[in-house]
């Protein structure tokens, strides 16, 4: 062997092992306590993605919330317009149902490698079964497989009280939490929820990696309506959101209001006041937000039941001083905002790059459609 | 699934392979027995005659490539999976899943699915010396059909017609004729359990008193609340329009107005988990009265103690209605600080609340404790009311705790 070749040899080893401990470094810090092998989920709500290519996934059914390792990690560009037409027709037609048995419930993009996610069910009823597709860029669907991904769970803490009620073979426990938004931020997995049975309002924030020991923290959210009544307000959506250099949520509540708070305030056993920031008026389910930049300013987008997308400039959610007195004309108080009418029947919105926001569209109770657009 | 091939063919299904080495070997053990002057006279000709008959003889059934359902061994009537039986790869080697996928289709029979344009269903693909099998990913539904497709070749699979009991609304809670104008919540309680999707289209509110529907009542979520076995819906009204101040209630109002009659009423055509729709729609008529501001009070609750020695019920007046599925869960009676076994029961109004012990009562003193969450039907708490006038009072926090109320067990005094 000549001189040459043995230190290219060399060269390649150490180039070989340096990679090794560089993979050994990033996987061991979020994924060292994942377990592989089949993932019990019974059901799949909402989704956010955290470091790495890691999925969160709301298990209502489970009163949990799973971090999948996807290993979906190698960047691809988003180069083309996205349209997939009747995209509830593609899927039930590969899960082999019919249409109206598959409901899209979320969606959420893999800032790493710009590939979309949705989580269904597949089937009707109690057994329905939950499904987690991916779709690329360029438009191809797969499922999930979900028997050889690296995963972790996390019970919510103080999760359904395991009562059951009833007599005999009907002895049940009817109490369940619908979890209607997940976020990673900051090392934690932020948890909105309802529950079919008490008007909760409680906002969780889990540490990630799941750890048996810590449970997490739990505040009660609170709606302050004009510095007089104050309701307890279960969180429909929220988004995080920086003011300044201090991270920040919000947040729609389920009475209409669009709120702000500080992270800083999750902690245990807090009572938060959200400061509201908009007032929405009759019929605006708020559905989905994201936040974006632009020419140098930060917007937020937020599609609702009722009106095309909202396009709200962040400065407006920044200087916000809070709505103090009562909405006495028809108009949105307290924000600044621009209706997108040509971006109508918005059900679902993610950012696919810094340019682009990929939508599930549903137009007149139609096809439900997935696209592209570039960012208004 | 492996045991449920097997039966299914009971290795009569041979390959063609097998199949034709049988038949040679047979062919050769006959000609040999039945060699005489006169055939051997005619030589290599008859030879080659004779194997060609043979071969054509055979080659239908070997030739024959055709679509088999197959179906577990244990019974069952839907199928498994698919079969491409007696279809043999020409070159060598196995073939690859994806000339697989395109060799054996399988697709779901419904009107808007198109086989020309859209995917055909998911799943895994074997080969072996019978065929090509397509396991699906998820189970075949025994709701609907489907169609295999080889080329121009088609087979399908129709589920039986089942007879099923339609599936009903049981009641909806509260059942109280008249409800407070700030109502939180509806309980609607079906026979079985029900699908879920777009359920909001089958709940409809209407104003008798103006004839009217009330337009956007509800709290409609993307995933609704359901208990687990999908029997129960838990229907919140819309909270912008019972909270003070906030812009839908200033907007159009309130759902519900004092004086008014209204009809709650759930669709027929909304489907059960079997996809059938419901027997009848189902109406719930109701008035409205004023609205609850007032805090649960437990302490001022009428408790009726029974007899030490009996498991007589003991019984309890709520003094207004409670949400009937908190009450449920969030009243129970504890004796030297341990829960008692028992079964509690509510009337229809949500104002009764009994408890039927396991064991008979002793003398002494026992406590009914209630948890500080449980709502009455306009969502106030124990110490707390829904809306807090924080210009009043500031209490914002409901501690998760719990209320007890002691009661004695005594004989009754003559």
């Amino acid at each position: 062997m000549s001189m040459r070749s043995y230190s290219i040899t060399l060269l390649w080893s150490l180039l070989a092992s340096l990679i090794l401990i560089q993979d050994d470094l990033n996987g061991s810090e979020w994924t060292r306590d994942m377990q592989s092998g089949e993932l019990d989920l019974r059901s799949a709500g909402s989704l956010a993605f955290g470091p790495e290519g890691i999925l969160f996934v709301a298990d209502s059914r489970s009163a949990a919330i799973h971090a999948i390792a996807t290993a979906d990690t190698t960047p691809v560009a988003f180069s083309k317009p996205l349209k997939l037409e009747a995209l509830d027709r593609q899927l039930a037609s590969m899960l082999g149902v019919p249409t109206e048995e598959v409901m899209v419930h979320d969606m959420a993009v893999n800032p790493i490698s710009h590939n979309i996610y949705l989580s269904l069910s597949r089937g009707r009823g109690p057994q329905a079964a939950p499904v987690i597709v991916m779709v690329t860029p360029a438009g191809k669907i797969s499922p999930l497989e979900m028997t050889t991904l690296q995963h972790s769970t996390a019970l919510l803490p103080d999760a359904p009280v395991d009562k059951e009620v009833g007599e005999g073979r009907r002895r049940s426990n009817p109490r369940l939490e619908s979890i209607t938004d997940i976020a990673f931020l900051d090392g934690r997995v932020l948890v909105a929820g309802l529950v079919n049975e008490e008007f909760a309002s409680t906002l969780r924030a889990i540490p990630f990696p799941f750890k048996q020991v810590s449970a997490g923290t739990k505040v009660e959210i609170y709606h302050g309506a004009h510095g007089r009544f104050e309701t307890r307000s279960p969180v429909r959506t929220f988004v995080p959101f920086s003011i300044g250099d201090q991270p920040h949520l919000l947040a729609a509540y389920t009475c209409t209001p669009l709120v702000q708070f500080p992270v800083s305030a999750l902690q245990p056993g807090a009572a938060i006041v959200g400061k509201t920031v908009a007032e929405l008026g009759n019929r605006n389910r708020p559905l989905d937000m994201v936040v974006y930049h632009k020419d140098e300013k930060t917007f937020l987008l937020m599609a609702n039941s009722s009106r095309g997308i909202m396009k709200i400039p962040a400065e407006g959610i920044e200087e916000a001083s809070g709505i103090q007195e009562a909405v006495v004309d028809g108009a949105t108080k307290g924000l600044d905002y621009q209706t997108i009418e040509s971006w109508q029947g918005v059900d679902q919105l993610d950012l696919i790059d810094s340019r682009h926001a990929v939508l599930l569209v549903r137009a007149d109770n139609g096809p439900l459609h997935l696209e592209s657009r570039p960012l208004p | 699934m492996q045991t449920g091939e097997e039966s299914l063919n009971g290795g009569l299904v041979r390959g063609r392979r097998c199949f034709f080495k049988a038949h040679l070997l047979s062919w050769i053990h006959c000609m040999r027995r039945m060699m005489t002057p006169f055939s051997r006279a005619l030589g290599r000709e008859a030879f080659l005659w004779s194997l060609a008959a043979i071969l054509l003889a055979d080659r239908p059934i070997l030739a024959q490539t055709k679509i088999q359902w197959v179906y577990p061994a244990s019974g069952g009537t839907v199928p498994l999976g698919v079969r491409l039986l007696n279809w043999h790869h020409e070159a060598k080697g196995h073939p690859n899943p994806e000339l697989m996928a395109r060799l054996l289709r399988v697709y779901v029979m419904e009107r808007s699915i198109d086989p020309s344009i859209d995917p055909p269903i998911i799943g895994s693909y074997l080969f072996d010396e019978k065929g090509i099998l397509f396991t699906p990913r998820f189970p075949f539904s025994e709701r609907i059909g489907y169609l295999a497709i080889h080329e121009s070749m088609t087979s399908t699979w129709i589920p039986d017609e089942k007879e099923s009991n339609p599936t009903q609304v049981n009641q909806i809670d509260p059942q109280a004729e008249v409800l407070p104008e700030n109502l939180l919540k509806f309980y609607i309680h079906f026979s079985a359990p029900m699908s879920g999707g777009a359920i909001y289209k089958h709940l409809r509110l209407f104003n008798l008193s103006d004839r009217c529907e009330v337009q956007w009542p509800f709290l409609e979520l993307g995933e609704a609340l359901w208990n687990p076995e999908m029997t129960r819906l838990t229907l919140f009204m819309d909270p912008g329009r019972i909270k003070t101040g906030v812009k839908p209630l200033i907007e159009v109002g309130p759902s519900l107005e004092v004086g008014k009659a209204y009809i709650l009423e759930v669709s027929q055509k909304w489907k059960d988990a079997t996809g059938n729709p419901l027997s009848e729609p189902f109406r719930k008529t109701f008035t409205v009265g004023p609205s609850e501001r007032n805090p649960i009070n437990p302490k001022s609750w009428n408790i009726l103690p029974p007899k030490p020695g009996t498991t007589q019920s003991l019984q309890v007046s709520m003094n207004k209605p409670m949400d009937a599925a908190l009450a449920m869960r969030m009243i129970g009676v504890i004796h030297d600080g341990q829960p008692l076994e028992g079964t509690p029961w509510l009337n229809d109004e949500a104002t009764i609340w009994r408890f039927e012990p396991a064991a008979p009562w002793k003398e002494g003193t026992y406590g009914l404790r209630v948890e500080s969450l449980i709502e009455d039907l306009a969502g106030n708490n124990i110490g707390k009311t829904f809306e807090v006038d924080i210009q009043e009072t500031i209490q914002r926090r409901i501690v998760n705790a719990s209320v007890i109320i002691p009661f004695s067990i005594q004989p009754k005094t003559p």
